[in-house]
């Protein structure tokens, strides 16, 4: 065992490592890492494969894949392009009314659903602005990056929104009801503020001149570009009624009845996909995203190895012996999460510091520790433009885009243009965490 | 000319006109710039991209001219397709396609996906089309031919026999390929033609139609 202790937590820290290095080949390298966990488990007598398997919350996968669906089934209801028009034209193409304006409705939609699938139906339109408007570098850097931290936000903000708040929901942890009563208000407090510190502090805007012309000229491309794309109510339908239904049996059925959170998903995904007959088939047997799925499975089972070795009991037992008060010990715990999610991002994360959290609870009330977890989580996605899914995707889609200057010099979105959005959200929303586990903490 | 345009101009035009067609963006260029500068404004964006757009260039002209800028008729082309079962439209000209309407049911209608403008999102361009429209890659044109198949295409001016149109087109119609269609139809949106050298278009000669309305 002392052995194992060493090995698999080794195994598990060099496949973040390398995913996080090479993003490109993350799905084969935490693949291979999972079968290399297991065989390492074997070799020592940790576990059996069996048991391994066994000690992976499917419940989760299969909530965030019905939730990944019903989201493909909303774009087919082409929903997201006129609601982005809508929201473009509300805020009159100035720069900033559209950074806030977008902001918002993308925290909007991620609490909802999956964010990936908004951003890559939403981002055209805002890239049309961008492309067609008088718009410099900084603008598009703050207004891009604002978008991501809200796409973060909004999936802390519910228990759907985003794996972490899904783990948290489908493993038992909180109730639908309880994370969100509290989740909700505390992303909405980190996002006004980011708000307050973008327009007040760093003003992209600066000495920059209104030019109603060019605002005009951009409202009309997006219009014509978007003149007859119109809501397709066969897929909307069916997916908008399964969602609010899901919602309400996760809101209000009895737990005592034993209909769990990912069976809710489970029927409410079918009954959405059945209502679309063939199309629903062939939406499941070729659109379905598998990737999410693989790779927090094989998160899960290199956790689940650690797990049996007897770590997180371990760390968990020195979190709690550190010489500090409990919340003290939780704020140092929130301070790592935050950072070391920045660096391996989301998923990895929470799949592996929920075990010492769990630890935490036994001296701090559950909705502190976990709460602050999900919060301190979303504050490591939004350091890097690498710690969150959609910041990759983000960045081919504007590079694609061609975005250029008033000067007609490129205007680039990577890593080093997204670090001052991604430091002040950093600080921003961890500040908030802290301060939700400090005052709830009791 | 004391008006002054916006920097962004320029690339504001090339990502509508890749989208939208060169006609289609001029038009919405020239009523918008009107609508908020009046004249002066039209003439300063003729002066500023009309070298680089000459359809932009045209249309801006008209405006000066007071010829109003009208959608395009699509009575003729209508009647130019009557009798086809699939229609293949090569090039992107919004008004003229939303002028044109849906086919009647029987007509399949295919629009190339092949632009050499820009950057397009051609879910975006079909989403706006009335009736079932299908996007067909350029390696797939020739399911498309046939005894009652043809091909539709916008002009920029049509003059001592030979038509401007969008480079697309040449890349499609070679000799092999002109015998597979029944008709080979060239919509003229730009009657008067270009004023100054037609940068983005290529002359096709007349002979390489069957029709032009």
């Amino acid at each position: 065992m002392p052995a194992a202790r060493v090995l698999l937590p080794a195994i598990l820290l060099c496949t973040l490592v390398a995913q996080a290095v090479a993003p490109r080949m993350r799905l084969l390298i935490a693949l291979s890492g999972a079968a290399l966990s297991v065989l390492a488990s074997v070799a020592t007598r940790t576990a059996t494969p069996g048991q391994l398997l066994a000690d992976v919350p499917y419940g989760v996968l299969l909530i965030l894949a019905g939730l990944g669906l019903l989201a493909t089934l909303m774009a087919e209801g082409r929903v997201f392009g006129p609601m982005a028009v809508r929201v473009a034209r509300a805020a009159e193409a100035r720069p900033q009314r559209v950074r806030f304006a977008f902001a918002l409705a993308m925290y909007v939609v991620s609490g909802l659903v999956n964010n990936l699938t908004a951003l890559v139906l939403v981002l055209p339109v805002l890239l049309v602005l961008l492309r067609t408007g008088d718009v410099r570098a900084p603008t598009v850097r703050w207004t891009l990056g604002l978008l991501l931290v809200a796409c973060n936000l909004g999936g802390a903000a519910t228990p759907i929104g985003d794996f972490p708040a899904i783990l948290l929901l489908a493993r038992g942890s909180m109730t639908f009801g309880a994370y969100l009563m509290r989740a909700l208000p505390m992303t909405a407090v980190a996002l006004a503020t980011l708000f307050a510190v973008v327009h007040f502090v760093a003003r992209p805007e600066r000495g920059v001149a209104d030019d109603p012309l060019a605002r005009r000229l951009s409202l009309a491309v997006v219009g014509a570009l978007h003149r007859g794309v119109r809501p397709q109510r066969g897929p909307l339908v069916p997916s908008v009624v399964a969602l609010g239904a899901m919602l309400l049996a996760w809101s209000f059925l009895p737990a005592s009845w034993g209909v769990s959170p990912d069976l809710v998903c489970w029927i409410g995904v079918c009954a959405a996909l059945l209502a679309r007959g063939r199309s629903g088939e062939r939406l499941l047997r070729q659109r379905f995203d598998a990737e999410p799925v693989l790779f927090l499975f094989a998160l899960f089972v290199m956790v689940a190895a650690v797990k049996r070795a007897g770590v997180f009991e371990a760390l968990g037992a020195q979190v709690l012996a550190l010489p500090l008060a409990p919340r003290g010990r939780l704020a140092v715990f929130l301070l790592s999460a935050g950072l070391l999610t920045g660096i391996f991002s989301a998923g990895p994360g929470m799949a592996a510091l929920l075990d010492v959290a769990e630890a935490l609870t036994r001296e701090l009330p559950g909705p502190a520790v976990y709460v602050g977890l999900a919060l301190s989580v979303c504050a490591g996605s939004s350091l890097f433009l690498t710690a969150a899914t959609s910041g990759p995707l983000a960045q081919s889609l504007v590079e694609r885009a061609g975005l250029r200057d008033p000067q007609g010099e490129p205007v680039r979105f990577g890593f080093a243009d997204f670090l001052p959005v991604g430091l002040v959200s950093f600080v921003v929303i961890q500040t908030v965490a802290l301060a939700w586990g400090m005052l709830s903490a009791g | 000319m004391t008006v002054s345009l916006p920097a962004s101009l320029d690339r504001a035009y090339h990502v509508a006109a890749a989208e939208l067609g060169f006609s289609s963006a001029a038009r919405l260029f020239v009523s918008e710039t009107e609508a908020a500068l009046g004249a002066e404004g039209v003439e300063a964006l003729r002066h500023s991209l009309g070298r680089r757009f000459p359809v932009l260039d045209a249309v801006a002209a008209m405006a000066l001219r007071g010829e109003s800028a009208a959608l395009p008729d699509a009575a003729a082309a209508r009647e130019a397709l009557e009798g086809l079962t699939r229609v293949l439209v090569v090039g992107i000209e919004a008004d003229a396609l939303d002028a044109l309407g849906p086919l009647p049911p029987r007509v399949k209608t295919g629009l190339l996906m092949h632009r050499s403008v820009g950057v397009v999102d051609w879910g975006r361009v079909a989403a706006n089309l009335e009736g079932d429209w299908e996007l067909v890659p350029m390696d797939d044109y020739q399911r498309w031919a046939g005894s009652r198949a043809g091909v539709l295409t916008f002009a920029y001016g049509v003059a001592g026999g030979v038509a401007h149109v969008s480079p697309e087109y040449l890349r499609l119609i070679g000799g092999d390929t002109r015998s597979q269609f029944r008709a080979l139809i060239a919509w003229d949106l730009l009657p008067g033609g270009t004023e100054v050298y037609p940068r983005w278009l290529a002359e096709a000669a007349l002979d390489l139609f069957s029709t032009v309305v």
